[in-house]
C-alpha cells in the first residue's frame, strides 16, 4: 500500500487543463474535409471515392452567360462521414482537403450537410474510378 | 515434423477418406462426400491439426462448407502456413448434413452459424438453438445466400423467447444480465444460474452488435470493402485490415514492398501493446485498484496519442492498403515512435511491477476463472486466453507473416489458466511487443510503401491471418466477376474464445465475473460483425 | 456506387407548437443540467472505438468528471443518453427500454457517425437507424470515432456551455480566433507529445 501511495503522489498531477483541452490536433489528424469551391472542377472523384455516400454531386446547369461556367449543387454530409479521407485523396485539383477540426457537434441534423454549388468544367469521365495517390508521409 | 511431412501424412489421411486432393500454393483441399465429411474432420483433429476457421459459401447449386485446419509447423520450419480444408457440397434441394460437432467440438459455433445464415441444417448437433439470428427473424430467411438482398431488412416476426437452459432445483435463482451493461461496454446477454452467491451456470447470448458486415462486402471493389472491414472492430482496426490485405495480396500474388512490410510489423505491435496496457488497466478496474486502473489507462492513450500522431487516427485506420501502405512514416516520426515506445514500456514495466507486488490483487487474481487446459484444446481457443492455460498457439510463429518470419517474437506462456495467468502473459506480451518495435525499427529498410496488386482473378481465393491482441484473426476471401468480392468470412479471435467463457465461472462468486470476463477481454464486435 | 440518402431531419412532429414546446423542454433540460450531467452510456451496435474514446474522457487525463460530467450505470439514474453504433435490429428493443425508462427531462445524444447516418453500415438488413428515427436526438456528435475533445465539445454543446462550430455545413471562426486571441496553448496540439509529468523509473 505504501508503494501504491509513493508511485501516486511521484507521479503528480497529469490532468490537462481545460483550455489545453481545447488545442488543435496534431497536423495530419483525419479531421472535417474542407471544400474550396474556387479549386473544384465538379467531375464528381470525390463522390465516387466516398464509401458512404456522404458527397453527393447534383445535375449540371448551364453556364447563366456566354462567358460564364457550368455549374452543379454540391453536398457534403459530415453526419454521414467517416473521415476516411478517400474524397481528398481523389481530389485532383486538391479541392477538398481533409482538416485537423475536430468539434463538429450539431444541435441540429441539417447543420451537418454543407451544401455549395461548384464549377464543372471537368470533361467528365463519370465512370473513370479515382486513381489512389501516392502514400502520403508523416514527417 | 516438418511442412512436407506434416502435408504429407495430411494427405495420406484425406485419401483414407475417399476425398479427392487439389492443392495450391496454400491450401490442400480435400472434397469429401456429406456421409465421410465428420470422419474426415476427426482424423484431421487426430493427427494434430487445429479448426482454424469454417466456411459456408451459396456456390449456386449448393452451399459448400469448408473446414479450414491448421498444421503446426515446429519452430526452425517457419514458413508462410499451410493449411487444409476438408470441403463437402450440401445440395439446396436437401439442406441436412452429418455435423462434425459430436467428433469435433471446436465446430459447434460454425454450424449453427451456417444454418443461421445460410439454412444448411446439421443434423445431430448437440446445440440446435440460433446462434447469429435471434429469434424474431422470419423463418426461412437466411441472409447469406446470394438470392437474399442484403440491403432490404425483412419484417420483424413473432418473438419467441430464448430457451435458455437453466439449471434447475431447490433454492437456485436465475438472474439475467444485459444486454446493455452497467459500464461502458459492448452488449451481450448473460443468463447466470445461482446458488446464493455462487454460480452455477452460465450461459451467454450474443450477436446483439449483428451488423450484417460479411454481407455488406459482397459485391465490393477489395479498396472499397477496406473502410467496413476496418470497422467490424474498434481495437483490432489494423489486425483484420491486415489479415484481410494479405488475403488480397495472396490472390493477387503480389507482396508489399519489404519497407511496407516492416512498417505493417511495427503497428501491429503497437496495436497489441495498447491493447494489452489498456487491457490490464482494465483488469485492474475488476478488483477496484484505481491506480492500476488509471494508469493503464493513461498509458494506453499515450499509445494511441503517438498512433494519432503517425498515422492520423488514434485507432490506425487508414493506414494499411491492399498492396501495402497509404502512409510512410519519415525520420523524425521514427524516432519520436521509437522514443515513445521506450519511454512508455519503461513505465509500464514500472507498473507491472508494482502490480504485482500488491498482495490483494495477486490473492483475487489467483485461482480465479481457471480454464483447464483441455478444454482449451477441445474447444479451439485462440490467444491469451489459449496461452495462459498453457496452449502454445500464436500465428506469428506457427504461420509467420509480414516481418515475423524474420522477426519472431518470444512465445509467452502460463499453464494455470487463472486471472492471473492472463494478467502475466500480457505483461509479458507487451514487453516483447516493445522490444519487436525496436528490433525492427533499427533494420528499417527504405523504399516504397506500396505496390498495385492489379487485377484480381474471377474466382481467386485465400486465406489472410494475423495474431490480434485478442489471438488469431483469420479471413477467408474469394473473389467474383469483375474482381468485386464474392464472399469475405471473418473468423476473429473472440469468436474461438466466447466459448469458453461460461466454463470458467463455474462456482465463482457473480462479483468474480467482471473479474474473469475482463481478463479475457473479448470483443463481442469482432464475433457478431 | 454512390448510396443515395433522402434528406434526413429530426423527428416528424405534428405541429409547430409542438415543436416549439418540444424546444422549449430541451432548452429547460440544458439549463437544468448545465453543471451536472449523468450520462448512460449505450453501445447499440458499435465496432467499440467509440467505447473506448468516451472511456478515455473518464481518464485521468481528460477527467470529464471535473465538469461536473459523470458516467452512470442506470437509464434510470440518467440526464443524458449517449447512443453509439448504428442501432442493429437485435438491440433497438433495449435500446427503446432503456430511453423509456429514464426520468424527465432527458437529453439524448447521437455519438459518431453510425447512429448518426449508419456510415458503411447504413445500408445493412440487420440496422434499424439513424437514431431519429427512433428517438428525438439533442446532439449530433459527428466521428469516427469522434476524438475525446470532439465528444467533450458536443456534451458541452448540448448543455449550453460551448457553441457549435458548424452551421449549415459551414465552418464558423472560434470566439477567440474572432477576437484575434491565442487560445492561450500557444498553439500546441492536444494530447502533447511528452507532457512534463515525472514518470516513476
Amino acid at each position: 500500500m505504501w508503494r501504491i501511495i509513493t508511485w501516486a503522489w511521484r507521479t503528480g498531477v497529469i490532468t490537462a487543463a481545460p483550455r489545453a483541452l481545447e488545442g488543435p490536433a496534431p497536423a495530419g489528424t483525419k479531421g472535417r474535409p474542407a471544400l474550396d469551391p474556387e479549386r473544384c472542377i465538379g467531375d464528381g472523384a470525390c463522390e465516387r471515392a466516398c464509401p458512404t455516400g456522404a458527397i453527393a454531386l447534383g445535375p449540371v446547369a448551364p453556364p447563366e452567360h456566354a462567358a460564364g461556367l457550368a455549374r452543379r449543387p454540391f453536398r457534403l454530409d459530415y453526419g454521414a462521414c467517416i473521415f476516411c479521407g478517400r474524397c481528398a485523396e481523389a481530389c485532383g485539383p486538391a479541392a477538398l482537403r481533409m482538416t485537423e477540426d475536430y468539434a463538429l457537434s450539431t444541435r441540429r441534423r441539417e447543420d451537418l450537410v454543407l451544401r455549395a454549388t461548384v464549377p464543372a468544367v471537368a470533361g467528365g469521365g463519370a465512370d473513370a474510378r479515382p486513381a489512389p495517390r501516392a502514400a502520403e508521409e508523416t514527417k | 515434423m516438418t511442412v512436407e511431412a506434416t502435408q504429407t501424412a495430411l494427405t495420406r489421411v484425406l485419401q483414407a477418406h475417399g476425398a479427392s486432393i487439389t492443392t495450391t500454393a496454400q491450401e490442400i483441399t480435400a472434397a469429401v462426400s456429406r456421409s465421410a465429411l465428420p470422419q474426415a474432420c476427426a482424423a484431421m483433429a487426430a493427427s494434430g491439426a487445429s479448426l482454424l476457421t469454417m466456411v459456408a459459401t451459396d456456390d449456386g447449386a449448393d452451399v459448400t462448407l469448408r473446414y479450414v485446419f491448421a498444421l503446426p509447423a515446429d519452430p526452425p520450419e517457419r514458413r508462410a502456413g499451410v493449411f487444409a480444408t476438408v470441403a463437402c457440397a450440401v445440395p439446396l434441394a436437401d439442406l441436412e448434413f452429418p455435423s462434425v460437432t459430436p467428433l469435433v467440438p471446436a465446430a459447434h459455433w460454425y454450424e449453427r452459424e451456417a444454418r443461421d445464415l445460410f439454412g444448411v441444417v446439421p443434423v445431430g448437433h448437440p446445440d440446435p438453438r440460433r446462434l447469429v439470428l435471434h429469434d424474431d427473424w422470419p423463418r426461412g430467411y437466411h441472409p447469406l445466400r446470394k438470392s437474399v438482398d442484403g440491403h432490404s431488412a425483412p419484417p420483424r416476426g413473432e418473438t419467441r423467447p430464448f430457451p435458455f437452459r437453466p439449471v434447475h432445483g431447490h433454492g437456485i435463482s436465475e438472474v439475467p444480465v444485459g444486454p446493455i451493461h452497467a459500464g461502458i461496454i459492448e452488449p451481450g446477454h448473460f443468463r447466470f444460474s445461482m446458488i446464493g452467491e455462487r454460480v452455477i451456470h452460465l450461459e451467454a447470448r450474443l450477436f446483439y452488435v449483428h451488423r450484417g458486415i460479411e454481407k455488406l462486402c459482397e459485391g465490393l471493389p477489395v479498396e472499397r470493402a477496406l473502410e467496413i472491414v476496418e470497422r467490424i472492430c474498434g481495437v483490432c482496426t489494423l489486425s483484420h485490415a491486415t489479415a484481410y490485405c494479405q488475403a488480397v495480396e495472396a490472390i493477387a500474388g503480389t507482396e508489399p514492398p519489404p519497407r511496407a512490410v516492416a512498417l505493417r510489423t511495427v503497428l501491429l505491435e503497437l496495436e497489441r501493446l495498447y491493447n494489452h496496457i489498456g487491457d490490464v488497466g482494465n483488469i485492474c478496474a475488476g478488483v477496484g485498484l484505481a491506480v492500476g486502473t488509471m494508469t493503464g489507462a493513461r498509458l494506453k492513450d499515450e499509445v494511441q496519442a503517438l498512433g494519432e500522431r503517425l498515422t492520423g487516427s488514434r485507432y490506425l485506420r487508414g493506414v494499411v492498403r491492399p498492396g501495402g501502405l497509404r502512409r510512410d512514416l519519415g525520420a523524425a516520426a521514427v524516432s519520436d515512435l521509437r522514443a515513445s515506445v521506450d519511454r512508455i514500456a519503461r513505465t509500464f514495466g514500472d507498473l507491472s511491477a508494482l502490480l504485482q507486488g500488491t498482495p490483494s490483487l495477486m490473492d483475487r487474481m489467483e485461482a480465479t476463472g481457471v480454464l483447464p487446459r483441455q478444454a482449451a484444446l477441445d474447444l479451439g481457443a485462440v490467444g491469451v486466453t489459449a496461452r495462459a492455460s498453457g496452449v502454445e498457439r500464436d500465428m506469428r510463429l506457427a504461420h509467420p507473416y509480414a516481418a515475423y518470419g524474420a522477426y519472431p517474437p518470444r512465445l509467452v506462456a502460463e499453464t494455470a489458466g487463472d486471472v492471473r495467468a492472463r494478467f502475466l502473459v500480457r505483461v509479458r506480451e507487451a514487453h516483447e511487443s516493445a522490444r519487436l518495435i525496436g528490433a525492427v525499427l533499427a533494420d528499417l529498410p527504405s523504399g516504397g510503401v506500396w505496390a498495385s496488386v492489379g487485377t484480381l482473378p474471377d474466382g481467386g481465393q485465400a486465406l489472410g491471418w494475423t495474431e490480434s491482441p485478442r489471438g488469431e484473426h483469420v479471413h477467408w476471401l474469394r473473389i467474383g466477376g469483375g474482381g468485386v468480392i464474392d464472399r469475405l468470412r471473418v473468423r476473429a479471435a473472440s469468436y474461438c474464445n466466447w466459448p469458453v467463457v461460461p466454463l470458467t465461472v463455474r462456482a465463482a462468486m457473480l462479483p468474480d465475473f467482471p473479474l474473469i470476463n475482463k481478463s479475457f477481454e473479448l470483443c463481442y464486435s469482432c464475433l457478431d460483425r | 456506387m454512390s448510396i443515395q440518402r433522402s434528406d434526413v431531419g429530426p423527428m416528424e412532429t405534428a405541429g409547430d407548437e409542438i415543436e416549439r414546446t418540444g424546444e422549449a423542454l430541451r432548452a429547460a433540460a440544458r439549463r437544468l443540467f448545465r453543471r451536472s450531467l449523468h450520462i448512460r452510456q449505450v453501445d447499440a451496435g458499435s465496432c467499440n472505438a467509440c467505447e473506448f474514446e468516451v472511456n478515455t474522457l473518464t481518464g485521468p487525463l481528460y477527467d470529464v468528471q471535473r465538469f461536473g460530467i459523470d458516467i452512470v450505470a442506470s437509464p434510470r439514474h440518467a440526464d443524458m443518453l449517449l447512443v453509439t453504433g448504428p442501432i442493429t435490429r437485435h438491440l433497438r428493443g433495449a435500446l427503446l427500454d432503456a430511453y423509456a425508462v429514464m426520468p424527465e427531462p432527458r437529453l439524448v445524444a447521437a455519438m459518431g457517425v453510425c447512429p448518426i447516418h449508419g456510415g458503411v453500415f447504413a445500408t445493412s438488413y440487420a440496422v434499424e437507424g439513424p437514431l431519429d428515427r427512433l428517438l428525438p436526438v439533442d446532439v449530433y456528435i459527428p466521428g469516427c470515432p469522434p476524438r475525446p475533445q470532439a465528444i467533450l465539445h458536443g456534451l458541452l454543446l448540448a448543455l449550453g456551455r460551448a457553441e457549435a462550430r458548424l452551421v449549415d455545413g459551414v465552418w464558423q471562426p472560434s470566439r477567440s480566433e474572432r477576437a484575434a486571441d491565442p487560445a492561450g496553448t500557444g498553439g500546441a496540439t492536444f494530447p502533447p507529445q511528452a507532457v512534463g509529468r515525472r514518470d516513476v523509473s
